[in-house]
């Protein structure tokens, strides 16, 4: 039987990688479905020239069809007459560390949901402490949808093909991944920082691929020649890719992070640009964090495996179970 | 000494060179010399030349043999006398204050080179230009500021002679970027370079953004030039960077010690390596093999002398190349095709489907096929468009057709379309990098019409992306295909069977694909110039979903569920009042009181004219409309009582009628069953109004239009405007036409008027009345009216007529044949005239009714640019002087006072709806309204 999903990310913030793992494990599982995907354009507004999400919205309401949401709260958009199932994936997005924990905000984060989807039994806890009085189902011990595709070698390769396609300096390379967010908070930050000595000094094997503009900028005192060592891909570009290839990750932002304590690859905590999830560990595990400006030294010890990965609850996703038997 | 001289290189530029000349002629800095230099024309460029000399004293002509714009520039700065110079091109169009800008500039700041802005002109409209914004706002600008490198060009810059002649500067004999060379050299040279922040040229740049890199060629020498002018101009700058460094014995350690000069030599390399690429490199395909591989050489050498910041921002900008292994010959980019177009076409449509694949030919996406019907190979063949890309597949129908290319292409993204369509030339390449970027699976494009070579958005089309279909079954896309790239894998991975139709496919595809779309593509709808003849072309083609959606069509009941208010969109854009207590109860309380009362059948007419009258369009449909009817006129501001009373109104009335703004509208929510009718002041479009002229905030704006349900307007093709204007939906404003230009139609109601205005003036029976409707209150000095001379020119039998809509006295003197009126309304004047002339007054849409002829005698046709929706002054509905003798000629001519073939486009276009009926079709939908 034909199955409607409808996948809803209205932030900006979100990668929505594993809207395009779960359409992956979907066709695979059945390939009866249709499915509807709105993201980021949550700040269309603008009449007679783009889609209004509201408007399609209101007409999506009227038809059969599960909605998954990604860091989307859909209270001001779907009213509770509708009759179907809605999930929240709790996936370990930056605003879960930024939350007031009570049962006000908890609410607050729920509303309009009729289920909760959680990968990590960290959040899972801090949902069911709070969640009193709601009614919602709780989804627990369930597999993460990009965990999940990485089972699957094809998919993985057919991602390596692609990356490889773009950049082939990447063949037999180790990929270490500086992905930051909120660079706008801190663009001087590498500009002192001495960028020849840290591409000399990485092992021949090893090559940085960033979405650092300003890690770009620091770059001008090297030729060209060193793209073989360093390489800048714009804003969010192949990122799920990247995520998949990566060996070692530095990043400040909690998705990437999880993913990678998850995958037991090596990875750091930058101190960058101070947001919810940086303000969090700072606080909660002072010592799992590093500081931008200790970049080289962390590079070095990263890639000569003498940093120890921090083991942090919040952000491990041990779920197991399939999404996709959950859901359909 | 004259303080410019002005040099014209002229090569067979007939078509542009009366405007362009017109324009440097009327500079308001007088005092120029203008040389012009024939570069031996062959058409009638000359001639045109003869003229403009005999005409003007200050206008020299200099002629040679074809020797190139350089050589045709070296030899006006031989001739040149002026203390600065200025060079032109004879297809541009110079502001009108160009140069006493560049002038005032420059001896202000004692400048030897001073630097303005510009704006690129399609022939109807004016686009700015922006990346030279912060250049031109600096007092003094640093000679290595890297923004200079990005103005080469010589159009937008005063040069002072003398720093020409102290260093000999001349134009080197290279037919590429000659001007480049120049400018550098000068920059150099210069004391002082200052900004001017104003437009001083308007480049012309043809109507061809659909075609537009179709006729421009890439050959050998043009390539050759090029980069011969670019060593020269390198050198150049290396030579003066050492000097500025003498510390530095050699370039490459300078380079290493000092952050800035690297910054800018990067720069230099950054913007030749753009030139190259996207100025030849693209054209791939139409350029010969030898001088492919030579540009992939030059171009990768170059790539390494970069360093890794400028590469990689070079890098993120041509996504669709790999910079590190750019293609040196076919072979290699065809094994690696980023896109595929299957194009069907058949030899009865030959013409056509050559359109559609040269559009295709002149794509900027390097690595792209294209897959043809075999049977139209010999018509591709004799029109010289057959590509290397290009592959015959041999079938018979279109469903194989695209079956055999979909099974043929190794690329990551296809598009079946077919000869209807057209595509801009970057449009291919920003679908893949949309698609590409977005994890997209399709992606879906918006339609534009040709209209006039120039791409115009269908609006129906956009509007069919966001249709609300409260109880049909959502369908997420159209099932159209040339306005798709889809991703071969999806293609192949969902096992989609290509089978009858192109619809069933893409039906298919809506289904299961990610889409993103885009409205910044232009694909083009090439048979028809109406959203109606795309979607009688939808149907033809078995789009049964086009079928089932409702054209937008002008409602015909008030009762239509189109017009209803989307609530969601009302409560977000609303803004109650604070809830500040002023007396016994906060104003929000009261109003949310009041607001609960049930509605009456009865209509408000509400206007706020400062007369306390009724507008003409309530006032016309105040006599038709049946039922209890509440009026409502008091000026603004309202007074406490009266603000409680409009609440009270407006919550409890069943349709309310408006003619301007109303400001309760963006306090509280009206009800499902109440109707609110803005019946603007104006007809046609003329003004900019709206959230198009914001007197307050947009938000507030946004809030106090947001309520309408229907907004009658006098044409079709102005419908997008008032919507866009109120920020409300398309479907909602009707071209039900305006009450008040019903009296134009009606003869009784004229001659009565005449019979009034002849009692009091009989001597206008016999006369040629020229009603004379200045706006600009500037009549005497800036337009330089001689109402003397006129007086003294004017036919015997002709009368003229001064009615101002100012209140501003015209004419100082007492004349015979010239009269100024002000006991009658223009309005009514315009019935006795014989022609009217103005300047830029919005009763051209009435007059027009009355169709007689019309003469504008503006004295800055920008203003219609800047200030009005009527953008191309070429629209108006009669003959255009900025010049005082050829309007006196015009006027003395009375044969020449014909209605011509743009006043009846006028008409067409702006009031077709106007049929003297407008009044009865609104009020029998208001009184059908309330009888339920």
């Amino acid at each position: 039987m034909s199955k409607r999903f409808v996948f809803l990310s209205l932030h900006r913030s979100s990668l929505k990688i594993d809207f395009l793992c779960l359409k992956h494990l979907i066709e695979q599982y059945n390939s009866e479905y249709e499915i509807d995907i709105f993201w980021n354009n949550v700040d269309v507004q603008e009449k007679n020239k783009v889609l209004s999400i509201r408007q399609e919205i209101s007409v999506l309401e009227l038809i059969e069809s599960d909605w998954i949401g990604i860091e989307g709260f859909l209270a001001g958009i779907l009213n509770n007459k509708t009759v179907n199932n809605r999930y929240l994936f709790l996936e370990p997005f930056d605003y879960l560390f930024g939350i007031n924990w009570n049962k006000n905000s908890c609410r607050k984060l729920l509303l309009g949901y009729t289920h909760v989807v959680t990968f990590s039994e960290f959040w899972a806890e801090q949902i069911l402490r709070y969640k009193k009085g709601q009614d919602i189902q709780l989804m627990r011990n369930v597999e993460l949808p990009f965990l999940s595709s990485m089972h699957d070698k094809s998919f993985v390769e057919k991602c390596r093909v692609k990356l490889i396609r773009d950049f082939s300096v990447l063949i037999d390379k180790k990929i270490i991944y500086v992905y930051l967010t909120g660079q706008c908070v801190n663009v001087d930050a590498f500009d002192a920082m001495n960028l020849r000595q840290v591409l000399e000094n990485l092992p021949e094997k090893c090559i940085i691929i960033t979405n650092s503009i300003y890690l770009r900028r620091a770059c001008r005192v090297l030729k060209s020649g060193y793209k073989d060592k360093f390489i800048y891909v714009k804003e969010n570009d192949c990122i799920m890719e990247i995520l998949m290839m990566a060996d070692y990750l530095l990043s400040n932002d909690s998705y990437c992070c999880s993913l990678f304590a998850s995958m037991n690859k090596p990875y750091a905590i930058l101190q960058y640009s101070n947001n919810y999830f940086e303000r969090y560990i700072e606080k909660k595990h002072p010592f799992c964090i590093v500081k931008h400006s200790d970049f080289p030294d962390l590079l070095q010890e990263i890639v000569t495996d003498s940093y120890r990965s921090p083991m942090i609850e919040e952000i491990m996703m041990r779920g197991r179970d399939s999404v996709i038997k959950k859901i359909w | 000494m004259v303080k410019i001289s002005v040099i014209v290189p002229v090569y067979n530029a007939a078509e542009f060179l009366t405007e362009a000349l017109d324009s440097v002629l009327s500079q308001t800095l007088r005092d120029i010399e203008i040389i012009v230099v024939n570069d031996g024309s062959t058409d009638n460029s000359n001639d045109i030349l003869d003229v403009y000399k005999r005409k003007d004293l200050r206008l020299s002509v200099l002629q040679q043999d074809n020797k190139g714009p350089s050589e045709a520039r070296n030899k006006g700065l031989l001739q040149a006398q002026g203390e600065y110079v200025f060079f032109f091109d004879s297809d541009d169009i110079l502001d009108k204050k160009a140069l006493a800008s560049l002038y005032e500039c420059a001896v202000y700041s004692h400048a030897d080179l001073v630097i303005g802005k510009y704006d690129i002109y399609n022939g109807s409209s004016y686009r700015s230009v922006n990346n030279l914004d912060r250049l031109v706002k600096k007092e003094t600008i640093d000679r290595f500021d890297k923004d200079i490198l990005w103005t080469f060009s010589l159009w937008n810059k005063l040069f002072k002679r003398s720093v020409i002649e102290e260093n000999r500067l001349s134009f080197e004999p290279v037919s590429y970027s000659e001007d480049g060379i120049f400018t550098m050299k000068f920059v150099f040279y210069a004391n002082k370079i200052t900004g001017c922040n104003k437009i001083i040229n308007h480049y012309r740049r043809m109507p061809c953004a659909i075609y537009s890199s179709i006729t421009s060629s890439v050959s050998e020498w043009k390539i050759r030039d090029y980069l011969t002018a670019h060593k020269l101009i390198y050198l150049f700058l290396k030579e003066e960077i050492l000097n500025e460094y003498p510390q530095y014995i050699d370039f490459n350690s300078l380079l290493c010690n000092e952050d800035k000069m690297c910054q800018y030599v990067n720069e230099f390399l950054k913007k030749e390596i753009n030139v190259l690429v996207n100025q030849f490199y693209r054209k791939f395909w139409t350029i010969d093999e030898k001088m492919v591989e030579c540009l992939a050489v030059v171009i990768s050498n170059l790539l390494k002398k970069i360093n890794l910041d400028t590469y990689y921002q070079l890098a993120a900008d041509m996504q669709d190349l790999h910079l590190d292994n750019l293609y040196s010959n076919y072979v290699e980019a065809l094994a690696d095709c980023r896109v595929s177009v299957a194009l069907y076409g058949t030899s009865e449509r030959a013409d056509a489907f050559l359109k559609t694949l040269r559009s295709l030919a002149s794509q900027t996406l390097v690595g792209m096929n294209i897959y043809i019907p075999l049977n139209m190979y010999t018509q591709v063949i004799n029109a010289q468009l057959m590509h290397k890309n290009m592959v015959c597949v041999d079938c018979d129908s279109l469903a194989l057709f695209y079956q055999k290319s979909l099974a043929q292409t190794k690329a990551q993204g296809i598009l079946f379309t077919n000869d209807c369509f057209s595509y801009e030339s970057g449009a291919l390449r920003r679908m893949y990098l949309n698609m590409k970027n977005s994890y997209a699976e399709v992606c879906d494009n918006f339609i534009y019409l040709n209209i006039g070579n120039k791409a115009a958005a269908c609006s129906w089309h956009s509007k069919a992306f966001c249709v609300n279909h409260r109880n049909e079954r959502y369908i997420k896309r159209n099932l159209l295909l040339a306005n798709k790239l889809i991703d071969t894998c999806f293609l192949k991975k969902v096992n989609l069977s290509l089978r009858g139709s192109n619809t069933e496919l893409a039906e298919e595809i809506t289904k299961k694909a990610i889409y993103i779309i885009e409205d910044s593509v232009n694909v083009i709808f090439e048979e028809g110039h109406s959203d109606a003849d795309f979607i009688q072309y939808l149907t033809s083609i078995n789009a049964n979903y086009f079928q089932g959606m409702k054209h937008n069509h002008n409602v015909c009941s008030l009762a239509d569920c189109r017009l209803e208010r989307d609530m969601v969109e009302v409560y977000s854009k609303l803004m109650p009042s604070n809830k500040k207590k002023k007396y016994f109860l906060n104003k929000r309380d009261i109003i949310e009181m009041i607001n609960k009362l049930p509605v009456q059948d009865k209509v408000l007419f509400y206007s706020t004219h400062a007369d306390g009258r009724m507008g003409e369009n309530l006032a016309a449909l105040y006599k038709l409309v049946e039922g209890k009817k509440i009026v409502a006129t008091h000026p603004l501001p309202h007074s406490q009582q009266w603000k409680l009373c409009m609440y009270y109104h407006f919550a409890t009335s069943k349709i309310i009628l408006l003619d301007d703004n109303a400001d309760y509208l963006r306090l509280f929510p009206l009800k499902k069953e109440q109707r609110v009718i803005q019946m603007w002041h104006r007809c046609g479009i003329f003004e900019k109004f709206g959230i198009y002229n914001i007197t307050s905030t947009e938000k507030l704006e946004r809030a106090s239009h947001i309520q309408y349900n229907l907004v009658p307007v006098s044409s079709e093709s102005v419908k997008h405007v008032y919507a866009g204007s109120f920020g409300i939906d398309i479907e909602k404003v009707s071209a039900l036409g305006v009450p008040a230009t019903d009296k134009y139609f009606k003869s009784d109601y004229i001659d009565k008027i005449i019979a009034t205005i002849l009692k009091k003036y009989p001597q206008f029976a016999s006369k040629y009345i020229v009603l004379y409707v200045p706006e600009s209150e500037f009549v005497q000095s800036e337009m330089k009216f001689d109402f003397t001379d006129l007086s003294l020119k004017l036919p015997p039998n002709m009368l003229l007529i001064i009615a101002s809509e100012k209140s501003s006295k015209a004419l100082q003197d007492k004349f015979e044949n010239i009269i100024e009126i002000n006991d009658f309304s223009v309005e009514d004047l315009m019935f006795v005239s014989n022609l009217l002339v103005t300047d830029y007054s919005s009763i051209i849409f009435e007059y027009a009714l009355l169709g007689k002829p019309m003469v504008f005698f503006c004295s800055d046709r920008e203003i219609y640019s800047h200030n009005f929706y009527l953008d191309n002054w070429k629209d108006l509905p009669g003959e255009v002087f900025d010049n005082y003798d050829k309007f006196i000629n015009y006027l003395m001519n009375i044969d020449r006072h014909v209605l011509t073939e743009k006043y009846y486009n006028f008409i067409d276009k702006y009031m077709n709806a106007c049929d003297g009926h407008s009044a009865e079709r609104i009020a029998e939908m208001i009184n059908s309204y309330m009888r339920g």
